[in-house]
């Protein structure tokens, strides 16, 4: 799945209304044991996908052939297929809005968030440059899968040359990541001790009231399909 | 002038080793001063950077002995941090000091850090894009931006943090002449305002006439003066006289204008010229098949490119990307250049041309840039492509090693090899014989 982002409604809502109830689809997730609910939460974070993220004709078919491979394995080894469905639901519930957050949340915006909330300063820190290590992983191994197409090493055909081509180098550069970001930022005047201004003050919206009432109304939904189950 | 930087016996040794890369350096740095360090690459000019500015030993270990003072204070306890209060730093990857995914938020992000309050962030972002030639790309992703644009948007945020001391990594690395242009005048003004400026540089065209002091590094010391340059030599544009190997027709990508055809014969060189951001990268990562074109065509010795992938391209084409920490996997020098086919001789014989014998044994990734650089171009070349394409690799290169560089270059068109490349410098180009086609 590509993150880029598309202007987009879930990129402006407020950061701490999206982590909440990402919290509670994954508590949700957990809990729920009704089949029907899940499919209203899938189908509710697929459309916030398409509508939120520029997502690859490609990226939809690996996914949806994994999740077919895990539903027929689970229902071949339990003899059950509402448990595998039911499984493959809440494998949705959990992945989606671990892709959509980041996607749709700024680097910058999710700082604010955590000092709005008096998050300690290196707290922010390391959940700051967790945020900003992940796209930068998977940029840097990008990088090397090019490098390694450039000297005719196709790795997607050649799994063997994995750890050579691609896991060794991956390492080196996360291992050396870790050094150059905490100097850059060092350079950049970040203090977590030091009190820090912010360009956009978090402010509570319009559109994250009716973020939050939609939510509301998705839960309520969504526990009444469990109760009548 | 009271100085406000002061390096006194300044000497640095890397773990592990006991010969030491700096020795003895005496430097003083008074405000309203550009003062020039020059020399071969990995003669240890960024190594005084970082000493200056904290990074040594403090995150790469070592010993260092001697004394750096900022104001008649020592800064030897204090870290990185404590340190950028009084000095702003341009380190040479300037891609580790972005930590945002918009232009407007990185610009904000230092701002933000100073504890600047809201309006006057929007005031001062709104001049200092508007100042580097960012502003219409305030919006854009950074993914989206160029090398070029990159370092100038990382300057633009160091420069608005208004320390008194800048140390600058080699800021004109990947600007164009008008980028470049502009910096100088930045940095001139930033002088007469008082601040202290330490430029570490090769582009001594740009900056020599602007420096109030200039010192050579090599040796691991510091001597007053410029390096020797080695003698510019400049060659005619080649009579394009081999067969056609590569052919482009309206390729078009993205949101860039119309890219320019290209018809490139054996033995020839063509430079690709243009402003930052003007799309001469993605032209080359759409001639090797790393991006796919929205439309027209592109025929490399014959056959219709657009067809294969990027792995079959790679029998005759090679590239050398921009940055070469990307294309380096081996764990030694030797072993990078060595791949499957090549032979040994060759391998040396490649090595020994670009300067790399002495440090055939040591890790890839342990190399100065510039070293770095001339390994990336032997791996290439090693695998004895048609075609060769070379992003920016003049960059952080000395005259002694960029014309270790373009020897082994005009070497490889002698044989009849096709070279296709991007550089803002305009003696690889005219050393070449280039072509120049503008973007």
């Amino acid at each position: 799945m590509s993150l880029a982002k598309l202007p987009q409604f879930l990129g402006s809502v407020n950061p701490l209304l999206k982590i909440a109830l990402s919290i509670a689809l994954t508590a949700c997730a957990f809990a729920l044991k009704s089949v029907w609910a899940n499919v209203l939460l899938v189908g509710v974070l697929l459309v916030l996908t398409f509508v939120s993220v520029r997502v690859e004709a490609k990226s939809v078919v690996g996914v949806g052939a994994f999740l077919l491979i895990f539903t027929a394995l689970t229902g071949t080894l339990s003899g059950d297929w509402g448990y595998a469905g039911l499984g493959a639901a809440r494998l949705l519930v959990l992945i989606l809005p671990a892709l959509l957050l980041p996607a749709t949340t700024a680097p910058g915006d999710l700082v604010r968030a955590f000092q709005a909330v008096r998050l300690p300063p290196f707290l922010v820190l390391s959940l700051m440059l967790t945020w900003r290590f992940l796209p930068v992983i998977q940029q840097e191994a990008q990088r090397i899968i090019e490098a390694n197409l450039l000297r005719g090493v196709d790795l997607a055909r050649r799994p063997g040359l994995w750890f050579s081509g691609l896991f060794t180098p991956l390492i080196f550069r996360i291992v050396s990541y870790a050094d150059d970001v905490t100097v850059g930022l060092e350079t950049r005047g970040y203090d977590p001790e030091s009190p820090r201004s912010t360009s956009q003050p978090l402010r509570w919206r319009p559109g994250d009231t009716l973020f939050a009432l939609g939510a509301a109304a998705l839960l309520i939904a969504v526990g009444g399909l469990e109760w009548t189950a | 002038m009271d100085s406000l930087i002061a390096v006194r016996g300044l000497g640095f040794a890397p773990p592990g080793k006991d010969r030491q890369i700096l020795h003895n350096v005496q430097l003083t740095l008074a405000p309203g001063e550009i003062v020039l360090v020059a020399g071969p690459t990995g003669s240890g000019k960024s190594t005084l950077i970082n000493a200056v500015a904290g990074v040594i030993p403090a995150h790469t270990g070592g010993c260092l002995e001697g004394e750096v003072s900022f104001a008649g204070r020592s800064l030897l306890p204090l870290s990185v941090r404590e340190r950028a209060r009084h000095i702003g730093t341009v380190l040479q990857n300037v891609e580790v000091q972005i930590f945002t995914d918009r232009v407007r938020e990185e610009v904000a992000f230092g701002l933000e850090n100073l504890n600047v309050s809201p309006e006057r962030i929007a005031a001062q972002m709104g001049e200092l894009l508007a100042e580097f030639g960012l502003q219409s790309q305030r919006d854009w992703p950074i993914a989206r931006l160029s090398a070029g644009q990159k370092q100038r948007l990382v300057l633009a945020c160091v420069l608005a943090m208004d320390q008194p001391v800048l140390l600058l990594d080699e800021p004109f690395a990947y600007l164009d002449r008008a980028g470049a242009q502009l910096l100088l005048e930045l940095l001139v003004r930033r002088a007469h305002g008082g601040q202290a400026i330490l430029l570490v540089e090769h582009r001594l065209d740009l900056v020599a006439a602007v420096a109030h002091r200039s010192y050579c590094c090599a040796e691991g010391t510091l001597r007053p003066g410029l390096p020797q340059g080695v003698e510019a030599t400049t060659a005619p544009v080649r009579p394009a006289a081999g067969p056609v190997v590569l052919e482009s027709r309206i390729l078009a990508y993205g949101g860039y204008p119309p890219l320019p055809d290209l018809t490139v014969r054996a033995g020839e060189t063509v430079l690709l010229k243009g402003d930052n951001g003007c799309g001469k990268t993605t032209l080359l990562k759409l001639l090797c098949g790393l991006l796919r074109p929205a439309g027209g065509s592109l025929t490399i010795l014959g056959k219709d490119a657009l067809k294969q992938s990027v792995a079959e391209r790679s029998r005759t084409l090679g590239f050398v990307l921009q940055n070469p920490n990307h294309q380096l996997f081996a764990d030694s020098v030797a072993g990078e250049v060595a791949q499957p086919g090549v032979a040994p001789e060759f391998a040396e014989q490649l090595l020994e041309q670009l300067n790399l014998l002495p440090e055939r044994e040591q890790h890839p990734q342990s190399l100065s840039q510039g070293q770095k650089r001339r390994l990336a171009l032997a791996a290439v070349l090693a695998r004895r492509p048609r075609i060769c394409l070379l992003d920016e690799i003049t960059v952080g290169q000395d005259p002694r090693s960029l014309s270790l560089m373009l020897d082994a270059l005009e070497a490889f068109t002698g044989k009849g090899g096709a070279l296709i490349l991007t550089s803002h410098d305009p003696q690889a180009a005219s050393r070449l014989g280039a072509r120049v086609v503008a973007l």
